[in-house]
């Protein structure tokens, strides 16, 4: 590439002047449109994050909750009750430690 | 290798802490490039524009697919299809027209002028705050030296020499890069 020269020097900056109104106009559109998404996916992350953290341990309840009625009238073994309620409950437990832990948008 | 880095460093933000402004850092450094590249294939400001937002946007919303490369030359493929489909969907796209069209346009853009708008730009940018704010004053808002001076409380002379000096360092930045 040959070297510049002053008059070239001010072409360049007469031909960046006129682009720059351009350039701010399409950079401000482009931003506003990536903000909007942005603050849409943060609220969907919170929603959803919200609804496991409520929505799961109230499945929970609710399936321990006729899992014991089921259990009670047809007089199961103490221990697979045990078993019933307790690993269910801990796989859950575990799924929103880990749901939790990698939260991310 | 710097710029590329930080390209990825940009691009893990925007997915993952949703930062607007790193994706504006990214838009800043790669504009004048994709506007220039479209500005090839469409002379219409208007649509060239259009096109130009689209490309960000659909990029913006393509970037978990980036694997790393060149975040320029990505984005500028990215831009050139919107504007492939742009021109035939306005039934521009045959050949002959098509051809005619670059053939115009790189009269007035070809590649070494873009390489220097892009370097000037890049120059500038590495500039300190202060200076960069001269030549936005000078260049872009058309300030006058007297008006200038009066900004920044210097005399006339001052800001002539400072200007002066800016563009030596410019020009020297661009001749060596």
């Amino acid at each position: 590439m040959s070297k510049i020269t002053e008059s070239e020097l001010d072409t360049l900056f007469a031909e960046l002047s006129k682009l720059q109104p351009e350039m701010k106009s399409i950079q401000e559109e482009v931003i506003a449109v990536v903000r909007h998404d942005l603050l849409k996916k943060t609220l969907v992350a919170w929603i959803k994050l919200i609804g496991v953290c409520f929505g799961v341990p109230l499945a929970v309840m609710l399936y321990g909750f006729v899992l014991y009625q089921v259990m009670d009238v047809l007089s199961f073994p103490k221990t697979l009750k045990v078993v019933c309620m307790v690993v269910p409950m801990l796989i859950t437990l575990l799924a929103g430690a880990r749901r939790v832990y990698t939260y991310q948008i | 290798m710097e710029s590329y880095n930080d390209d990825i460093e940009l691009v893990y933000r925007v997915l993952h802490n949703a930062d607007a402004k790193a994706f504006g850092t990214l838009m800043e450094r790669y504009l004048l490039k994709v506007y220039m590249s479209v500005g090839r294939m469409i002379e219409n400001k208007e649509e060239c524009k259009d096109v130009v937002q689209q490309a960000f946007i659909q990029a913006y919303k393509k970037l978990d697919t980036w694997h790393g490369e060149c975040f320029g030359g990505w984005i500028t493929s990215i831009a050139r299809n919107i504007a492939l489909h742009h021109l035939r969907d306005k039934e521009r796209a045959c050949e002959v027209a098509f051809k005619e069209n670059i053939d115009v346009l790189d009269d007035v853009y070809d590649d070494e002028h873009e390489q220097y708008l892009q370097q000037l730009e890049d120059a500038i940018k590495l500039l300190s705050t202060n200076d960069q704010q001269i030549i936005i004053w000078h260049y872009y808002e058309k300030y006058s030296l007297k008006e200038i001076a009066q900004k920044i409380g210097e005399s006339e002379n001052n800001v002539k020499v400072r200007i002066h000096r800016i563009r030596k360092s410019l020009k020297q930045k661009i001749n060596y890069e």
